[in-house]
């Protein structure tokens, strides 16, 4: 009993530093950055058509953005009750150092009894009759340090367009969200 | 006696231990998605999606002509099957997100049968399925000739599981009685396409 008290108080400032320490650095390694995105997603940066926004390392302009209304497969490809979404983006670098991860989404958030709804870019949108132009991306690629025009499409119920947003998910030094109305 | 007390605390504790890791269920088990039970022909809604099994058909040979045209040249390839194909011809609407049926399978008497791979682009285990918007397609399973009639098979499950299994979340999942199924020569495959947009919010 007496060895042990003796071992105790001869380690007690150790063990008291890796009590402290190891809490702190599971904090700093696993909560500072489930925070952040936590707080990214409730705070986004919202920036509005036409307007250029800067976030770690790219300038990032929605240049365009358009709605094809479905008339059916036999008529136009897209199917009736849906719409092709178009969002067109500028992305240039800034010459700082880029994120590491990027993703990008359609979101309508416009019935607030339901979760949000998202959409992915379409991978082939000529399946819909839509041909994207020679050297545009589908998806944003922040590990390319060169300026970049994005072409998203979007298959979505008809009238999504009009309350949709195009929302991108940056990491790295932080992480933000950043949140285009289309409109 | 004290030294007793304590080897046989020990190997009661050691004991315990061992039939509680014997027995306890596996990480996969306590996050397995739960499954929600439908029949051919009704909607069968799961938080992820909403399923509607139009038909369930079994046939020794595929017909994929929705991706070879053969006036161009493009002949089909071989697709007789030395057993036999689950062809499953479904409508699909995601609810919140987009998704995919990547790992569907057929369960047959604990037996899990994953998708094939066989089909052509656009197939429906690969296709994304947007939120409100109807996909209609065929899954199918290559599955050995004597599953089809083995005990079990009367109560086969269609489950339709996302590639990204989800944990704690409903899957939509169909029980059919492969037994009573005729096996055809041929059947129909249908190519994945998207075929309404009008499903609304809840899919």
């Amino acid at each position: 009993m007496t060895r042990r008290r003796e071992w105790l108080r001869r380690n007690a400032a150790a063990l008291a530093t890796v009590a402290v320490l190891l809490p702190a650095t599971a904090f700093v390694l696993l909560g500072l950055p489930a925070i952040e995105v936590a707080d990214s997603v409730e705070n986004p940066r919202l920036v509005s058509a036409g307007e250029t926004v800067n976030d770690q390392g790219y300038d990032y302009t929605l240049t365009g953005s358009t709605e094809t209304v479905g008339r059916g497969v036999e008529a136009n490809r897209i199917p009736l009750g849906a719409s092709l979404v178009v969002a067109r983006f500028s992305v240039e670098p800034d010459g700082t150092e880029p994120a590491e991860l990027c993703d990008v989404v359609l979101t309508d958030r416009s019935d607030p009894s339901t979760s949000e709804r998202t959409w992915r870019p379409q991978i082939s949108p000529g399946t819909y009759g839509y041909v994207a132009d020679l050297g545009t991306r589908n998806f944003c690629n922040p590990a390319r340090d060169e300026p970049q025009t994005l072409e998203l499409v979007f298959l979505t119920p008809a009238g999504t367009y009009s309350t949709a947003t195009v929302d991108f998910s940056i990491r790295g030094e932080s992480s933000t969200l950043l949140r285009f109305a289309l409109r | 006696m004290n030294r007793l007390v304590r080897v046989l605390t020990v190997a009661g504790l050691l004991a315990v231990g061992g039939v509680a890791i014997a027995t306890a269920p596996s990480d996969d088990t306590i996050v397995a998605p739960f499954l929600v039970r439908g029949e051919i022909g009704k909607p069968i809604g799961s938080r992820l999606a909403t399923v509607v099994v139009s038909d369930v058909g079994v046939a020794r040979e595929l017909d994929l002509s929705y991706a070879y045209d053969p006036d161009f040249g493009e002949p089909a390839p071989d697709t007789a099957s030395a057993g036999v194909w689950i062809v499953v011809s479904l409508d699909v609407t995601a609810t919140y997100t987009s998704i995919d049926f990547g790992n569907a399978e057929v369960r047959i008497a604990g037996v899990r049968y994953r998708a094939s791979t066989v089909l052509p682009d656009p197939d429906l285990p690969t296709f994304a399925f947007d939120p409100g918007v109807t996909v209609r397609g065929s899954i199918v399973f290559e599955l050995p000739a004597d599953a089809v009639r083995s005990a079990g098979a009367e109560n086969a499950d269609l489950v339709f599981l996302p590639r990204l299994v989800p944990a704690l979340d409903t899957v939509a999942t169909v029980r059919v009685d492969l037994r009573t199924l005729p096996v055809d020569d041929v059947a129909v495959v249908e190519g994945a396409h998207a075929v309404d947009g009008r499903a609304g919010r809840d899919g």
